[in-house]
């Protein structure tokens, strides 16, 4: 195994009392802003000036304190406007502000499943999501899709899974393509009738380039469901830590708790952030959705120059790219990091995507073209 | 009905409630809805954090110093937290390999645990104690140890009441010094004999010490893994929402051998990426600049533990020696009532809000924890409308 974070369990009275399941593979921590070129994540100041007033402001005003666990009714009546917005009506009752839309779906994961339980997760998915499934000891049964479905899930595939609980993202953080409403409607539609839990990951939902909202026939089926929300990626303020879930009633109570009890609640200055980032005014996101377009444009363009494939995102950040001609995602990525220049393998959200590379379209422009031009580059030198 | 189908099918270990669970949502619904509330309810601070920490973050916002931070914590808070450890603990750690900044202390309790438990092991943990301890271990399938405690030994926990409930499948020992609830400290040569127990039972041992600036008459915090052989096994659990007044900014950390918090590290990546970086920034300035807010919150503390200690002993309650934190852990069988009896008689004739004893562990029946969290004329007001309560039962 050549895991970068594999425990090597020693005789010290630490080593042996490693609980078994941190041995042996783990997800690796994060280390931003290690390579001159990271293509791996967007600017690092995206918050604008009204955010940071806000939350400024607040600090002035003694908001040091705990918060409800389940967060300040004024986020979660903005954050239930901003739903209402995609085409899912919440209640502000029905949320729980977390820190981060990755707690928000480790605590529903957590909820919904127990060990040996099988959850159908579909491809393509950031690794660390995998990881929680498996440590919560439950075994992730990947849904796999295809190149030529866009890495859009097939409504038989799913059904197929047979397992108790599906996970799914749209737009998909690997590539930013929505799924398509019907189709949507029908995987969890028929995911509802086979007794399946659902999580419906919408981190992404807010960044769409032609913002629409969803829209389902039976519109009730999205209360049946756990949703998850985050303001890292369309708001880019993943440095502020808050993101969300809204839960059916049954088990709202369940995931609240847990909540609750592992991190009391979500941090205070960070909430009021978010409520000036979500309340508007929005001027600063209809810039940002107009500088990801340029961005988009100006990559795609490089890319068709040099013949390389896209998959053409619905929403920003992603944009995945096929280097399989260059010798697939990992190569390209280890050849690029040896010159520099940070990108996620396509493997790292699954096989059905290791042929690929995803870049992240908010990354600085110089960085972003430069990072650009040396794939091109790769184009037309031998990569062995 | 697919609704009552999700519950059934809920993971066992997040449904099970553990059993001194007390409904403190309704409680707090019931508090909220009480005109003119005094509440000695939650541990959260009266104090709002000192200017210099707000001035700290806010300049980190103005600077952008707003990115994400590494899944550990920012370097510069880590090397904060280690100067910290060497100066007031006599725990040396290397800020780049033994320091993990966590969200909150509570959050670096859950990632612990997570990291350390397997199903089956034995955790020991003090009795009455803090309710996320019980939740932290059911979920890893651990099962909790109780040693017990008692008011003739001020709730203070003792080597020989932890060595009696030793058996195989012991493996961690949970100390919470100064103690949530009971305000109990741990005397150092009775630290120094779990220490010992400790080495010879191989037992992992947790160390909370959360409340280690709060010391009242000769109390003296000593760190358990400072002691001789003890920094190998010892997890050091710690944050800043009790000392520097930071509740709501979530910033805690774990200090502990290498490839413990290499484990931890990368569950915290797995769990949540890593703290929110403004609330590090904070943290690193709560740790270096000036002291003057905690010394006067200290002297505040001090004075209102007189205050509610001469009352409650009034209305003829009693309690441990209670030299640190910002408890009172007061028995009040005299009243006749049990602690959720008094609870809501408190809440409903005098307006004022106490937790019950059975929120700590289901056999404390007969106790309440007070917080010394109100300035000292709505202490005395509170103990008034209590004790008039009391009398017109």
């Amino acid at each position: 195994m050549s895991g970068t974070t594999t425990q090597e369990q020693s005789d010290t009275p630490i080593g042996r009392a490693l609980a078994r399941r941190v041995r042996g593979h783990l997800t690796p921590e994060r280390t931003p802003g290690s390579s001159a070129i990271d293509l791996t994540a967007g600017e690092p100041d995206a918050t604008p000036t009204q955010v940071r007033q806000a939350a400024k402001a607040a600090l002035d005003q003694g908001e040091t304190h705990y918060t409800d666990a389940n967060g300040i009714l004024p986020l979660r009546e903005a954050i239930s406007g901003q739903l209402g917005e995609l085409g899912f009506a919440v209640e502000p009752d029905s949320l729980g502000v977390t820190n981060g839309g990755t707690e928000a779906l480790y605590i529903a994961l957590q909820v919904a499943l127990k060990p040996g339980d099988r959850a159908a997760v579909v491809e393509p998915m950031p690794s660390h999501i995998l990881d929680m499934v498996t440590f919560i000891g439950a075994e992730p049964v990947r849904v796999e899709t295809r190149a030529e479905d866009d890495f859009l899930p097939d409504p038989a595939a799913v059904a197929r899974s047979g397992a108790r609980l599906l996970l799914l993202a749209s737009p998909s953080p690997a590539t930013g393509k929505r799924i398509p409403d019907a189709r949507l409607e029908q995987i969890i539609a028929s995911a509802r009738a086979n007794e399946m839990d659902v999580i419906l990951d919408l981190s992404y939902a807010a960044g769409l380039y032609a913002p629409e909202p969803v829209r389902f026939e039976n519109p009730a089926l999205a209360s049946e469901i756990v949703l998850i929300g985050s303001l890292s990626h369309a708001h880019g303020m993943a440095g502020w830590r808050v993101g969300f879930f809204s839960a059916p009633p049954a088990n709202r109570g369940l995931l609240l708790g847990l909540k609750a009890s592992m991190s009391i609640c979500t941090t205070s200055v960070s909430q009021h952030a978010a409520i000036a980032a979500l309340s508007g005014p929005h001027g600063w996101l209809e810039e940002r959705r107009a500088s990801f377009a340029a961005n988009r444009d100006r990559v795609t363009a490089l890319l068709h120059e040099a013949g390389l494939d896209y998959v053409q995102p619905d929403a920003y950040p992603p944009l995945l790219i096929d280097v399989s001609k260059l010798g697939g995602g990992d190569a390209v990525a280890e050849k690029l990091a040896a010159q520099g220049v940070l990108v996620d393998p396509g493997s790292s959200f699954g096989a059905s995507t290791a042929g690929y590379i995803r870049i992240d379209l908010g990354a600085p422009a110089d960085a972003l073209t430069s990072g650009v031009k040396r794939l091109v580059e790769m184009t037309t030198t031998p990569y062995y | 009905m697919a609704e009552s189908r999700t519950v059934d099918r809920t993971s066992d270990r997040t449904t099970e409630q553990p059993r001194n669970e007390v409904d403190i949502f309704t409680l707090q619904a019931l508090a909220n809805e009480t005109p003119d509330l005094i509440s000695f309810g939650l541990g959260d601070p009266d104090s709002t954090t000192a200017p210099h920490i707000i001035e700290a973050a806010q300049r980190a916002i103005d600077e952008g110093r707003i990115e994400p931070a590494p899944s550990r914590g920012l370097p510069e808070l880590r090397q904060a937290i280690a100067n910290k450890l060497q100066r007031e603990n006599n725990l040396i750690v290397d800020p780049d390999s033994e320091v993990v900044v966590t969200t909150g202390s509570q959050e670096g309790l859950f990632l612990l645990v997570q990291s350390l438990i397997d199903p089956g092991d034995e955790v020991l943990v003090p009795d009455p104690r803090y309710p996320a301890y019980d939740k932290a271990i059911t979920l890893a399938g651990g099962k909790i140890v109780l040693v017990p405690t008692s008011e003739e030994n001020d709730f203070a926990l003792r080597a020989a009441d932890i060595e009696a409930k030793l058996t195989e499948r012991s493996k961690a020992l949970l100390l919470i010094t100064p103690s949530n609830p009971t305000a109990a400290v741990i005397p150092p040569d009775e630290l120094q004999r779990i220490a010992e127990l400790a080495i010879e039972r191989d037992l992992i041992v947790i160390s909370d010490e959360i409340y280690e600036y709060f010391l009242y008459e000769d109390a003296r915090h000593v760190s358990i893994g400072s002691l001789p052989g003890m920094k190998e096994r010892t997890i050091t659990l710690n944050g800043l929402s009790k000392s520097h007044a930071m509740t709501g900014w979530r910033v805690g950390y774990i200090a502990a051998p290498a490839e413990f918090v290499a484990a931890v590290s990368s569950l915290k990546a797995m769990v949540n990426i890593h703290a929110p970086t403004v609330s590090q920034w904070a943290a690193v300035a709560a740790l270096e600049g000036p002291q003057d807010a905690v010394n006067e919150m200290r002297a505040n503390y001090a004075r209102r533990r007189r205050l509610m200690m001469d009352g409650l002993k009034e209305m003829g309650f009693t309690f441990g020696s209670s030299k640190g934190a910002f408890y009172i852990w007061a028995n009040i069988s005299s009243t006749g009532m049990d602690a959720m009896q008094l609870c809501y008689h408190w809440l409903r004739e005098a307006g004022v809000m106490v937790f019950p004893g059975s929120r700590f562990g289901e056999r404390w029946k007969d106790y309440m924890r007070f917080t010394l969290l109100q300035p000292d004329d709505v202490i005395l007001q509170a103990l008034e409308r209590m004790d008039n309560a009391l009398a017109s039962r």
